[in-house]
């Protein structure tokens, strides 16, 4: 799984200016909006987005193929890319949450906006691996889309149609770490069963 | 060990494409040629052997283990150099020995620099920015870098200039001198496996014509010169193909047949191509 890790940092680094010219333009929009939330909110996005370039990588010089000639086993090839996915997903909320307590947000808040930012991320990333390792990145960036428009219009429509008011969505919001817990948990092993069919 | 890959009736169905009853074993301290067209099966039996496609039938031995197991420790003594470097091209050669150290238990960083510096690849250049030619040598270099006793190479020598080709033959070479290594390599250029190789297997469209001792197979057939008569008159039974010209025929054809009539060596293409296109007998 290490090597999968590292191979996914390596990606990561080779496109680093990139990658942090747009956590500076963020930071520097969430600074002048004085809202550590829009950071937190456009990390969730980030977080599909980085594995996604990741495995992009990995396809186009078929370097999946060459990791299973290796001692690399398809579990952990599977499992490498969740680990670095979260791995993404948390720096980007801890980033989040530092951006939110020194605009003023309380740190009690600022943990409840950062943490839901980084479960809706990894529900989020949970859809999207296995339709990547399914069907390839080209497809998945499509259904990236579709997940992130679905996934708003539904949040939209589920509060409208239960009138829940903005309090008890922030109790509410105390069960969504098990919930991405187990969305994560069932994704990784339907992602498990894909790569180990899966012929290259 | 014996034999470093014994394979046994190795089918693989694919849509139209069928792999069928495949059967080869190259003894260990050998360097197997592997031959045929494009779409004969190689890639797909070099797939399988890898285990990274599960065959239909068959049974395939790779270091005395089945590849399907996909077990650690026979990955750790498999090199595999496929038709293009596997890693992706923004990294550099420090980011590839990092992946390496972290993937095989016996990484030799110090036999991975040596390889390197032998090979003159750019440490801090990325590899978008190699030519085909130090690809290749990345890949061999990572192939060669964690004691392998096994090297399966795909389609290495394609896009290949002369010099760069003759290298690589030369590495392979270094490499079977220690008898316990073997390699299996899959090439389009002939010329290349005749120099280098021990055996050849020649797949057509799926199946083994042949796989033989090169030096047995280049004794066994010549290929003979004459008029249509004197080919026609020839042993069917010796001839494996014939060609019609406007200034007479050739004929490959099995030695002691052949050697009645004007006759010449028939390299490892020229049988190739004589199974495939030299049939009308």
């Amino acid at each position: 799984m290490k090597a999968v890790i590292l191979g996914d940092l390596m990606v990561i680094k080779s496109q680093a200016k990139s990658v942090l010219l747009v956590l500076v333009v963020w930071l520097a929009i969430t600074v002048y909006n004085k809202s550590g939330l829009f950071f937190s909110a456009l990390s969730v996005v980030y977080a599909m987005m980085l594995p996604l370039t990741c495995i992009a990588a990995y396809e186009k010089s078929r370097f999946d193929r060459y990791l299973f000639t290796a001692p690399v086993s398809r579990t952990s090839a599977a499992m490498g890319h969740y680990v670095f996915s979260i791995i993404c997903a948390l720096c980007l909320a801890a980033i989040g949450f530092a951006a939110s307590v020194a605009l003023g947000m309380s740190v009690r808040e600022a943990v409840y906006s950062s943490s839901a930012c980084f479960c809706i991320g990894i529900v989020m990333v949970s859809v999207l691996l296995p339709v990547i390792y399914k069907f390839g990145t080209e497809k998945a960036r499509l259904t990236m889309m579709a997940v992130f428009v679905l996934f708003l219009l539904a949040f939209g429509l589920l509060l409208g149609a239960l009138d829940v008011d903005m309090d008890s969505l922030g109790d509410a919001l105390i069960l969504l770490p098990a919930l991405t817990l187990i969305v994560l948990a069932a994704s990784a092993a339907v992602s498990v069963g894909i790569y180990k069919r899966r012929e290259f | 060990m014996k034999n470093a890959i014994e394979v046994s009736s190795l089918s693989k169905h694919y849509g139209s494409f069928t792999l069928d009853q495949v059967s080869f074993t190259l003894p260990s301290g050998c360097i197997m040629g592997l031959i045929g067209e494009n779409g004969a099966g190689k890639s797909t039996t070099i797939r399988l052997l890898l285990g990274l496609a599960k065959r239909t039938g068959g049974e395939v031995k790779v270091l005395g283990a089945d590849p399907e197991k996909c077990e650690p420790e026979l990955r750790e003594e498999i090199g595999v150099v496929f038709d293009d470097c596997p890693f992706p091209e923004t990294m550099t050669l420090r980011d590839v020995r990092r992946i390496l150290a972290a993937a095989y238990r016996h990484f030799d960083g110090a036999r991975f620099d040596e390889l390197a510096d032998k090979f003159a690849l750019p440490e801090r250049q990325r590899i978008k920015e190699y030519s085909r030619g130090m690809r290749m040598k990345l890949s061999i270099a990572a192939a060669l870098s964690h004691g392998a006793r096994l090297l399966i190479i795909d389609e290495p020598t394609s896009g290949l200039d002369p010099v760069a080709r003759d290298e690589l033959l030369d590495i392979l070479l270094d490499f079977i001198q220690d008898e316990r290594n073997s390699v299996l390599i899959s090439s389009h250029i002939l010329s290349d496996l005749e120099k280098a190789c021990d055996y050849i297997t020649f797949i057509h469209t799926g199946r083994v014509v042949f796989s033989e001792e090169k030096d047995e197979l280049l004794e066994k057939y010549v290929i003979a010169k004459g008029s249509e008569s004197e080919i026609d008159a020839l042993d069917p039974d010796a001839v494996v193909g014939v060609r019609r010209g406007a200034f007479g025929c050739e004929a490959l054809v099995a030695r002691a047949a052949g050697e009645r009539l004007a006759h010449e060596r028939a390299s490892i293409e020229e049988i190739m191509l004589y199974y495939i296109k030299g049939d009308a007998k």
